[in-house]
């Protein structure tokens, strides 16, 4: 008698398990949220090196760091935060996540080939487009042949 | 590399890990101290001195125990003692396996690996520290006004205080 | 309830397997309902084992000898707080408590994460349900505890079935016995949440430091309950097995330390990656580290692979176990040489004087440790199958090979965190290590003039001091400059200083505790050992101490009976205490134990052991240790836990960023939505 319990359990939870696999509508195409966007990444990681000069402001005022470490450091962090944040202002200029996608696929693509002469190279801009074009992704400018160095 | 400092320490440790000195005088061979340095052959997979088993219940126990006693008595130093439990039990009978021979792998390699670890590390560290590429130029004199920026980022997130 | 619990078994396991699947399809193709199919299999799994658990627990509790398990490892007078422990006191049972604790742990990272983190919980899900079904696999067809008692009397007539079982072992029979296997094993199988975060990060190529940041509360619980796993056992063995000490290189106790230090290890190197974005690759190695020794662990000492003295049933479920380490390490290495390329460095090292490459070197010191330690377990193995003859690697071997690593590493525990981030100039190291080294100096003095000749009991008294002058300097300092500068009382800015990085500060508790464990380990060459014959009116004397054998008796319960002896101890002239040593002998298992008898001060311990009866005289044989600061290692390690729980609040820094990503997530929500 009491066995069935454990068959009714089990058949119940697998009902519920598969119950989601069954629906309709928004639920049932929609995907996963993204964990961290580009930009979210970038300014969290200008809020850690933030934190990290604070850290440091305070170190320094418990004189636990000599003043000439504590000026060079300082200079270095603040050259990391506004790296960060000239990368964070070209995110925001283009069109949003996918220009920068775009910026680290060519990257990428050009680290890859970086044998390959630059044929693409806008002479206007100095854009270096990283598929064969006609005009220049960035600017908008013909690539003539007279373009290509 | 004023790591240098520290090095003098780690030296000492280091060596008197490997040869097991230990300062002050030497005290005199006893039960206690050979009965550490020995297996109980009862099964109990432990030293002679925390065998779980009474000395009248252990055969094994008893004996190595009239081995040793002999031996003090008869003033055999520490080694000697040793060395007699060997040739009645076997290798085995010992705490740590004696440094000799294929045994002596088990004491090289700690050693050993704590060196290759410490290579390991050094390469990481020097190749950590290779300068980062140049920068793109045009972009290393960061602009004051995003210096500004970050300033004024900075204090508005939280304060020291808070 | 065999069937009944057979059949949360196999249900459990298929739960498993499809979360397994349903975890990596999800995954892939990042579809909501298949990963919410997924958590909801992930849940399940917990429901299923948990009837099976149940399910033993009644067998235990209405003393169903008809199950084999219970048969061999309870009684009918066990006590009922004992009977719990019934459920770990054998290889089936514990296989199944094992399997339980990963089912709640997934369990409550699912319920965690139900917004968080949903690109990586899938394969998550994933990893941790691969590592479920191979447990619940081994435990349903290989160490099933639901199996009947098949018995047949010699006559070959009815089946037989015992009136009443063998009993549990008595070692296990005491009160921390109850708590050292729970902890221990909370530690060991919650690693197995670090290392499913770290594998499904590499899967879905989210290599930033947000999986670190998930993972690191993950990792800090299980490591917890696993340092205090191992102290309870130390505990239980000093307080139980009678030979005055607590730790003894046995294979068992190095199977659990292994894993707690790549634990400590990756805590560690973590922060490098949170604060500075190096050591990508490292850290994803390093919580496979620790995840794969934790199962070796578990591999050593259910085997009998090597000889220990924690008596386990040894059976067949090595091969298995061989099985399923290997598939790790290939999964988890290939899985790391597939994405080699998104764990590359953000930054660069500045300086080897650096609170990076403080961590590196204790990185370094520790995983050297694990090694020395593994190598040692096992060298037994290895000499056997090269030389084909058993030597013995025991206790001289690692105290000569772990001690001195063990001060190194107390070293850095107070070097390390007054190194700044990226550089520390000579000028800096003078500000900091100036009065922590004439503390630790003067404390060094004394101690050698006090008489201690020991070089590890003066290394380890001198560099606790060292350590812990760091260590409150940094509170001091702290407190002080937050005085200054905000205006606050002494006592709420060092409060408000380790609430605003509890991590930070609860880390230095942390280590605070180190320091007295390590002083409790110089205590050990000042041992006094002593034994003696005795019977009422007998004295003896060990070290500063005299022992007066008061009276004897003898006793019977329904489950042991019993010989005990009352002691006097007079120090100095003085009655000092009262000791009462006792000696069991449990009828069920037929096996005799010593409860010692301890008297306890924070300067040293009287351990006094009934060993047992002189067989010839009927006297009492009594062993005495004088155990100088061993109460500072139990001190330590509750300093320990409560530093972890410090750092496990979250602090006012990281609630201010969490806030912010929130506030971030919500912004892209609505933007989405239009």
């Amino acid at each position: 008698m009491i066995l069935a319990l454990p068959f009714i359990v089990a058949i119940g939870l697998a009902a519920l398990v598969i119950y989601p696999m069954l629906s309709a509508g928004d639920e049932a195409s929609a995907s996963l949220p993204v964990d961290v966007t580009p930009a979210a990444d970038l300014k969290r990681r200008r809020m850690v090196v933030y934190e990290n000069l604070r850290d440091l402001d305070f170190e320094y005022q418990a004189k636990k760091i000599a003043p000439k470490d504590y000026e060079s450091l300082r200079e270095t962090y603040k050259a990391e935060a506004a790296r960060l944040m000239v990368a964070s202002q070209e995110l925001d200029h283009g069109t949003a996540e996918d220009r920068f996608i775009e910026r680290e696929v060519a990257a990428r693509r050009a680290a890859l080939r970086s044998k390959v002469e630059k044929q693409y190279v806008c002479g206007k801009c100095g854009f270096e487009n990283p598929v064969p074009v006609k005009f220049c992704g960035e600017c908008g400018s013909p690539l003539s042949k007279g373009n290509d160095k | 590399m004023r790591c240098k400092r520290l090095l003098p320490e780690l030296i000492i440790l280091v060596l008197t890990g490997v040869t097991g000195v230990t300062f002050g005088a030497r005290s005199k061979v006893s039960l206690d101290q050979v009965g550490n340095q020995v297996f109980c052959q009862c099964g109990c997979v432990t030293t002679l001195n925390r065998c779980p088993h009474q000395i009248w219940q252990c055969e094994s126990r008893a004996e190595i125990t009239t081995i040793i006693l002999i031996d003090i008595k008869q003033g055999k130093s520490d080694p000697d003692i040793l060395h007699d439990l060997t040739a009645r039990f076997g290798v085995q009978v010992l705490a740590a396996p004696p440094a000799r021979g294929f045994d002596l792998a088990a004491w090289i390699l700690p050693g050993v690996g704590l060196a290759i670890g410490l290579v390991v590390v050094i390469l990481i560290v020097l190749r950590m520290r290779r300068p980062s590429p140049p920068e793109p130029p045009g972009q290393s004199p960061v602009d004051p006004k995003i210096i500004a920026a970050v300033e004024e980022e900075m204090n508005r997130t939280v304060p020291l205080t808070k | 309830m065999n069937q009944f619990g057979s059949v949360g078994l196999i249900a459990a396991l298929a739960f498993a397997a499809y979360g397994v699947v349903a975890g990596v399809v999800g995954g892939k193709f990042r579809s909501l309902k298949i990963t919410r199919s997924a958590e909801r299999a992930a849940l399940s799994f917990l429901v299923m084992i948990t009837l099976s658990v149940i399910a033993l627990e009644y067998l235990i509790y209405t003393n169903d000898f008809h199950n084999a398990y219970v048969a061999t490892h309870s009684n009918r007078d066990l006590s009922v707080y004992y009977k719990f422990a019934v459920m770990w006191g054998g290889q089936e049972g514990s296989l199944l408590f094992w399997t339980w604790l990963l089912s709640i742990y997934v369990a409550l990272v699912v319920l965690l994460n139900r917004r968080k983190n949903r690109q990586l919980m899938p394969y998550a899900i994933a990893f941790a349900m691969g590592v479920g079904v191979f447990f619940s696999a081994l435990t349903f067809f290989v160490a099933n505890p639901f199996q009947g008692l098949s018995l047949s009397s010699a006559s070959g007539m009815a089946p037989f079935f015992p009136p009443d079982g063998n009993g549990l072992s008595p070692s296990l029979q005491y009160p921390s016995m109850l708590i050292h296997p729970v902890m221990l094993y909370l530690g060991l199988v919650g690693m197995t949440i670090p290392f499913a975060f770290g594998m499904s990060a590499l899967a879905t190529r989210q290599l930033g430091d947000n999986w670190i940041r998930v993972t690191r509360r993950w990792m800090m619980v299980p490591w917890m309950f696993l340092g205090a796993g191992i102290l309870l056992g130390g505990h239980w063995a000093y307080n139980v097995l009678g030979w005055g000490g607590y730790w003894a290189w046995d294979p068992v106790e190095n199977a659990s330390l292994m894993p707690w230090l790549a634990g400590t290890a990756f805590l560690h190197s973590v922060m490098i990656q949170e604060k500075r974005g190096m050591l990508k690759v490292w850290n994803v190695s390093l919580v496979t580290l620790t995840f794969f020794l934790a199962v070796v662990g578990d591999f050593l000492t259910r085997t009998g692979i090597v000889q220990s003295v924690h008596a386990f049933a040894q059976s067949n479920i090595g091969p298995y176990f061989a099985l399923f380490l290997g598939i790790v390490a290939v999964v988890s290495i290939s899985l790391i040489l597939l994405r080699l390329d998104f764990l590359k460095s953000e930054n660069r090292l500045d300086s080897v004087t650096s609170r990076e490459s403080g961590f590196l070197f204790n990185n370094w010191i520790l995983l050297a440790l694990v090694f020395a330690v593994l190598w040692g377990t096992v060298f037994p193995i290895i000499s056997k199958a090269v030389e084909s003859r058993t030597v013995t690697v025991g206790p001289p071997f690692f105290d000569k090979v772990a001690v001195p690593m063990g001060l190194m590493l107390l070293l850095l525990t107070g070097v390390g965190p007054l190194l700044a981030w990226r550089k520390t100039s000579f000028e800096s190291l003078k500000r900091n290590f100036a009065i922590p080294l004439a503390i630790a100096g003067a404390i060094g003095i004394v101690l050698l003039l006090a008489g201690v000749r020991s070089l590890y009991s003066w290394m380890s008294l001198f560099l606790g001091a060292f350590v812990a002058a760091c260590v409150l300097g940094e509170f001091y300092k702290g407190a002080r400059t937050r005085q200054r500068s905000v205006g606050e009382g002494f006592f709420p800015a060092l409060y408000n200083l380790s609430a605003r990085n509890t991590r930070r500060y609860g880390g230095y508790v942390v280590h605070l505790g180190i320091v007295l464990i390590f002083v409790g380990f110089a205590g050990l060459a000042f041992k006094v050992h002593a034994k003696s014959v005795m019977e009422p009116g007998d004295l003896m004397q060990a070290g500063d101490y005299l022992f007066r054998c008061d009276t004897m008796n003898a006793g019977d319960t329904p489950n042991y009976t019993y010989v005990d002896a009352a002691l006097a101890v007079v120090k100095d002239g003085k009655a000092f205490a009262e000791v009462k040593p006792e000696r069991r002998f449990y009828k069920a298992s037929q096996q005799p134990i010593s409860h010692v008898a301890i008297h306890r001060t924070l300067a040293s311990d009287v351990y006094v052991v009934l060993a047992g009866r002189d067989p010839g005289t009927g006297k009492a044989v009594i062993e005495v240790f004088i155990n100088p600061l061993v109460v500072w290692v139990w001190i330590g390690g509750i300093v320990m836990v409560l530093g972890t729980l410090i750092a496990l609040v979250p602090s006012r820094v990281e609630r201010e960023m969490a806030q912010m990503r929130q506030a971030q997530a919500e912004a892209l929500e609505e933007r989405n939505a239009l």
